[in-house]
């Protein structure tokens, strides 16, 4: 009797006996390798990634934004002409060993093999174009040791005309912060500030319990106090009562927290900047995206209801606006600004945006670069592949990858492909078993 | 189990209807298997196996299955089931699956709920099955 003979009552002969056994046999080492396939898969993962270049707006597209490098656009009819180069960023979540590029292009194409295809790894934000240095930030009130006393509004430097009209308007004068007189061309100049009867745009007011900031002549209402001091010191606005509601039309929409702020709601958080929140996907995202959980500010519902809900934040967003990075090689700071980063390199402007807390990013790493070159696919002639070894990416910090390719012909791409495997280590093992440790406590405990 | 018609020259025939059982049960521990690791952890192992092409497959053997019983005639006896030693290891299974679904909830809501769930299935297993019984 064998084990587990669901038909032992059908009887074959003896030649046809063995060739069942035989045939049964290979079954279960077929059945058993292929569960020990799928073992392997959970525990040493491969990340596919693609995109379709004749879908680019496809939901299952995971590479992020293809692009040719002058232009910073999508390649018009998917072609990337000669001496451009076509960067597109990779973003898997995991510890991998070795990357696998292949590109397939349209028939006709020129041929690109050993074309080398360049790989760096930092944050996806963090490989914007650096742009000019960033000023005082709106609000701030500034002062000279010759005595002129100025005001931020609308990015512009604007100097009080006199003394007396900072009386008469009721600045603060411990608000002003002294600085040099090369520090005031961190600004456009803008015109003087001549009528104590009118308020600069960005002036702060405290009416109440309420903080406001006047735009266009409009009083723009904090949506708390919290938010409010996520970007300003109390000593900045101007101590006013309620009679002064009346002088100014109140703005129906809310000044929020500042820009780049961790916020927490129920079981989530959210990056908020520019009047939206982006709900963070889950804290594997939240931790390969650099953020501190130190830095997560607890927030109500009308606090977060002053910004227009946006899809997920995933491991393909960049750091939106307002994010603040410190660079561990240089120790300069970065802020984040319309997909350019802007050096924040004078102390007295670094002084107006402390309240911030920066990610750790590094930009000699960010400039580390290996390569391999593009071979013709054995299986398809229209498909090139290489495989970079990642292991010199692991200690660096960041979770994009940035591939770029430089074409000496003109090229119309089909698919982009980045395969990122893991290596058949301990290390993997054991870091595998601790992620499904930690989703079963999650989910179970 | 008994088999009319039989000839020998269908013996490979015969082969597959044994490979396709054999098959078959594996296929269902597989099914089995996957529906309990994504009880505990959602997406696991049906990131790796699609839990349709699986159930394609149970489908497709056990048409396979059917259409060579046909063929040679097999037919069979209803084995009665055991009620005493199946039963209560189900309704534990059972019992823990649902509850490991809502582990969301409190435990005395979740308890009532699970409770509640198996008693609907059994009223429908007994509207089911019932008439067959008797």
């Amino acid at each position: 009797m064998r084990l587990f003979d669901l038909t032992e009552k059908i009887q074959l002969d003896s030649d046809s006996r063995r060739q069942y056994d035989i045939a049964r046999l290979v079954l279960h080492v077929i059945f058993f390798l292929t569960m020990l396939f799928v073992m392997y898969r959970i525990l040493f993962p491969i990340v596919p990634l693609d995109f379709d270049m004749n879908s680019p707006t496809a939901i299952r597209n995971n590479i992020s934004s293809p692009r040719i490098e002058l232009t910073n656009d999508f390649p018009a009819k998917k072609m990337i002409q000669t001496n451009d180069t076509l960067l597109f960023n990779a973003n898997p979540i995991g510890k991998f060993s070795e990357t696998t590029i292949s590109l397939t292009l349209e028939k006709g194409s020129s041929d690109i093999q050993d074309t080398p295809v360049k790989i760096r790894k930092s944050y996806q934000s963090f490989f914007y174009p650096t742009g000019k240095q960033v000023g005082f930030k709106d609000s701030t009130l500034l002062f000279t040791s010759n005595g002129n006393y100025y005001m931020i509004s609308n990015g512009a430097l604007r100097k009080f005309a006199d003394t007396n009209i900072i009386l008469a308007m009721g600045y603060p004068k411990s608000a002003f912060l002294e600085v040099t007189v090369d520090d005031l061309k961190l600004n456009k100049p803008g015109p003087d500030i001549i009528d104590a009867n009118i308020y600069p745009d960005d002036t702060l007011f405290a009416i109440d319990d309420t903080y406001y900031q006047i735009k266009n002549q409009s009083l723009i209402p904090f949506v708390s106090a919290t938010a409010f001091l996520t970007q300003f010191d109390s000593a900045l606005a101007i101590s006013k009562n309620t009679d002064f509601l009346s002088n100014y039309p109140e703005s129906e929409t809310y000044a929020g927290f500042a820009d780049g702020t961790l916020a927490s709601f129920a079981d989530a958080v959210f990056i908020l900047s520019a009047g939206k929140s982006y709900p963070i996907e889950n804290e594997v995202t939240f931790a390969a995206m650099g953020f501190d959980w130190n830095n997560v500010i607890p927030v109500t519902s009308s606090e977060l209801g002053a910004y227009k809900k946006q899809k997920q934040f995933t491991n393909n967003s960049p750091h939106p606006d307002g994010t603040i990075f410190l660079d561990q090689d240089s120790n300069k700071l970065f802020i984040i600004k319309d997909k350019q980063k802007l050096s924040i390199e004078n102390k007295a402007v670094l002084g107006t945006y402390s309240k911030q807390k920066p990610i750790i990013a590094n930009s000699k790493d960010a400039q580390k670069e290996y390569s391999c070159n593009l071979k013709k696919s054995f299986f398809d002639s229209s498909t090139y592949k290489c495989n970079i070894p990642l292991e010199k990416f692991a200690s660096l910090i960041g979770n994009d990858f940035e591939v770029s390719t430089f074409f000496k012909g003109n090229v119309t791409m089909n698919h982009i492909n980045a395969t990122f495997s893991t290596p058949l280590a301990w290390d993997s093992f054991m870091n595998s078993l601790s992620i499904i440790k930690k989703r079963l406590n999650k989910n179970n405990l | 189990m008994q088999i009319k018609n039989f000839h020998i020259t269908k013996n490979s025939l015969l082969i597959t209807y044994k490979l396709s059982y054999d098959l078959l049960l594996l296929l269902l521990l597989t099914f089995a298997v996957t529906l309990i690791a994504e009880s505990l952890l959602p997406g696991l192992i049906s990131s790796k196996i699609s839990l349709t092409k699986l159930s394609f497959a149970i489908f497709l053997i056990l048409s396979l299955i059917i259409y060579l019983g046909k063929n040679f005639g097999i037919s069979y006896e209803i084995s009665k089931i055991n009620k005493n030693k199946i039963l209560p290891p189900l309704i534990l299974f059972s019992f823990l699956l649902i509850g490991s679904s809502l582990l969301k909830f409190t435990l005395w809501e979740n308890i009532i709920i699970t409770i509640t769930t198996l008693f609907v299935f059994f009223l429908f297993y007994e509207l089911i099955f019932i008439d067959k019984e008797k």
